[in-house]
């Protein structure tokens, strides 16, 4: 009896002592959010904790459209002003060709997909919905640095909201962190096409991000790209070029150039002795697996830059929008085309009885748009 | 035996409080920062509710009558046309208000139409305030949404069609359909500037398969054959 006793006592112990582990990480605090704003502050950083940061997020949502930003403004301590960094940022289109060079999907434009309803799983315990459809998430398990026995988790703002496209889910994400870094995923899953499950395909995240730092005017876009060799044995540089000479224009990503844009704001601040002036920029960091490059002439780039026009908006007609405007100290928009190539395995279905019966597990694509000399050090860490 | 088991309840009890309060110093930390002097972190609610941008049934139909009521949309005119939806759009005010970065926003009801003739969209924005149309483009071969009226075409089209209803048999009562938009870069191919979608067959909510079917609606034609059921297994690509 007393042994019964005894292992019944170590079974719930174990049972206890696992469910406390799920329990003993407590939910990041959401910020308030009201209207299609959310405000975020993160947990403080920097010697005494001196720096809070925190992104204001505006947001819409829409048929044929998804889930967008419509502003994001970023501030490191509760007393600055906010600083605009987005007026906008949204997928222009969804491209889908197939292998076989039919069908070849416009999954937005070319239909009347909304986003589905967001559910509690899809919160989680930690998250909420808004407005029914999009799911808002504090995420705090990605390492941001570790240097011997310091580290610190990053702290990351989510939007996420997912568009039924017939067979096909698309989510699309967007992840605000507390170094002022803005992560653009799309996300593409369910199950394959019906008709063709087999035949492999491509899912192409087509960007528009208006961004405008510090205001709207004054942004320059810049190509930067590593080149190696150069000049001497085991020599490499990088070359920072006005982009396209300073017209509208377009440019290939080549991964051996690690190439990537950079908008700057030209005034430059006034600063600390050490760096007396600097110039705010941004630069977009490609999350990708290869290029996609198909009969559309709009695939054959992967970044473009455009002047502002409101009525500009699909990627698809890219070429229209280029009639040599300037994209120096201008407001200018940045556009990519972010490619996931899907070769369909044996785990993605079967047939069973005439119907198809199929899982696509998710496949992300996307661009990270990081902050270069926001400050003249890296304020949310100890060692400075 | 029972203080043994009420001893032992209250170790467990302890183990439990202590391991689910107390975490790694660094959640430990986070979490106590996320609850200091915060102007933000106590609302986890949305103190009012986050709205889409779709417009109303009365908004459509004020800027569908604006923009088919115009005496001279020449992209309008006299035409086979179909109207697809009017979107909410946002437009940065002229002039830049400066680094605070409150620019003023512009909204525009932007209608789409889709043009038979030669393939083209056609969108026409409204000012929702003065009820002006101030601007009108045309883009030839653009991705364009399929109406609710042309879906219900397509669906008559297709479920009239013979071999569609000798592949489909029992299931016919029953069937869902979807219509997927086609496009096509290719001169050669028979949907080259057609307004064209395949159509996929659902039942007891999963997706048939051996059936192709693409209803061309710019000429009213049906293409639908009997494919062969996907294998299970997979080829590696030679």
């Amino acid at each position: 009896m007393k042994t019964l006793v005894i292992r019944t006592l170590l079974a719930a112990a174990f049972a206890l002592s696992a469910s406390a582990s799920a329990l003993a990480h407590p939910c990041p605090a959401l910020g308030p959010a009201s209207g299609n704003e959310v405000i975020q502050e993160f947990a403080p950083g920097g010697p005494g904790g001196a720096y809070r940061p925190a992104w204001r997020v505006q947001y819409g949502f829409a048929v044929k459209r998804g889930l967008y930003i419509t502003g994001a403004f970023y501030r490191m301590r509760p007393a600055d002003p906010w600083m605009r960094v987005l007026w906008d940022a949204r997928l222009s289109d969804i491209f889908v060709p197939y292998h076989s060079g039919s069908p070849r999907y416009y999954d937005l434009s070319a239909f009347s997909f909304d986003l589905v309803p967001a559910t509690a799983a899809d919160a989680g315990p930690c998250g909420r919905i808004l407005g029914g459809k999009v799911v808002n998430q504090v995420s705090d398990a990605e390492l941001a640095w570790k240097n011997n026995q310091e580290v610190r988790y990053r702290q990351a703002m989510v939007l996420w909201a997912t568009l039924g496209a017939a067979n096909y889910n698309y989510v699309i994400r967007y992840e605000f962190r507390d170094d002022g870094t803005i992560a653009l995923r799309l996300g593409a899953t369910a199950e394959n096409l019906p008709t063709v499950p087999w035949e492999a395909h491509m899912h192409d995240g087509l960007w528009r991000v208006d961004i405008d730092l510090k205001g709207a005017s004054y942004d320059t876009a810049y190509l930067m790209r590593h080149v190696e060799p150069s000049g001497g044995a085991g020599a490499a540089s990088d070359v920072m070029s006005v982009f396209n000479n300073g017209v509208e224009g377009a440019a290939e990503w080549k991964a051996e150039e690690f190439t990537h844009l950079l908008v700057r704001d030209e005034p430059p601040i006034k600063g600390i002795s050490r760096f007396p002036l600097r110039r705010i920029g941004y630069e977009f960091m490609p999350v990708r697996m290869g290029s996609a490059r198909h009969a559309e002439g709009f695939s054959k780039n992967d970044f473009w830059v455009t002047a502002y026009n409101g009525a500009e908006m699909s990627l698809p007609n890219i070429a229209a929008y280029q009639n040599g405007q300037s994209v120096v100290k201008s407001d200018v928009v940045v556009w990519h085309l972010s490619p996931a190539h899907h070769l369909p395995r044996g785990e993605d279905g079967f047939v069973d009885n005439g119907s198809w019966n199929g899982v696509a597990l998710i496949m992300w694509s996307g661009v990270d748009i990081r902050p270069r000399n926001l400050w003249s050090r890296t304020p949310l860490y100890p060692n400075q | 035996m029972p203080s043994f088991l009420i001893r032992s309840a209250a170790f467990l009890f302890a183990f439990f409080i202590t391991t689910t309060t107390s975490g790694s110093p660094g959640f430990s930390a986070l979490q106590a920062a996320s609850q200091q002097s915060s102007d933000v972190s106590q609302a986890t609610a949305a103190v009012r509710p986050a709205q889409s941008d779709d417009l109303s049934a009365d908004e459509i139909a004020r800027v569908r009558s604006i923009v088919e009521g115009a005496p001279r949309l020449k992209a309008l005119d006299g035409q086979r046309v179909e109207f697809i939806d009017v979107e909410k759009i946002r437009i940065k005010a002229p002039a830049d208000a400066g680094e605070a970065g409150d620019l003023r926003e512009l909204v525009r009801h932007r209608a789409t139409y889709y043009r038979y003739g030669d393939n083209a969209a056609v969108y026409a924005d409204v000012d929702p305030d003065s009820g002006a149309i101030v601007g009108v483009e045309e883009v030839e071969n653009a991705p364009t949404a399929l109406s609710a009226a042309e879906l219900g075409r397509i669906r008559e089209l297709a479920l009239g069609d013979p071999t569609v209803r000798k592949i489909l048999g029992r299931r016919l009562r029953n069937v869902e359909i979807e219509a997927m938009s086609l496009f096509t870069a290719d001169p050669e191919d028979w949907i080259y500037h057609r307004r064209a979608a395949s159509v996929f067959f659902k039942s007891e909510g999963r997706y048939l398969v051996g059936l192709d079917v693409v209803v061309n609606l710019s000429d009213g034609v049906v293409e639908a054959r009997r494919r062969q059921a996907p294998r299970h297994e997979m080829e590696e690509p030679q």
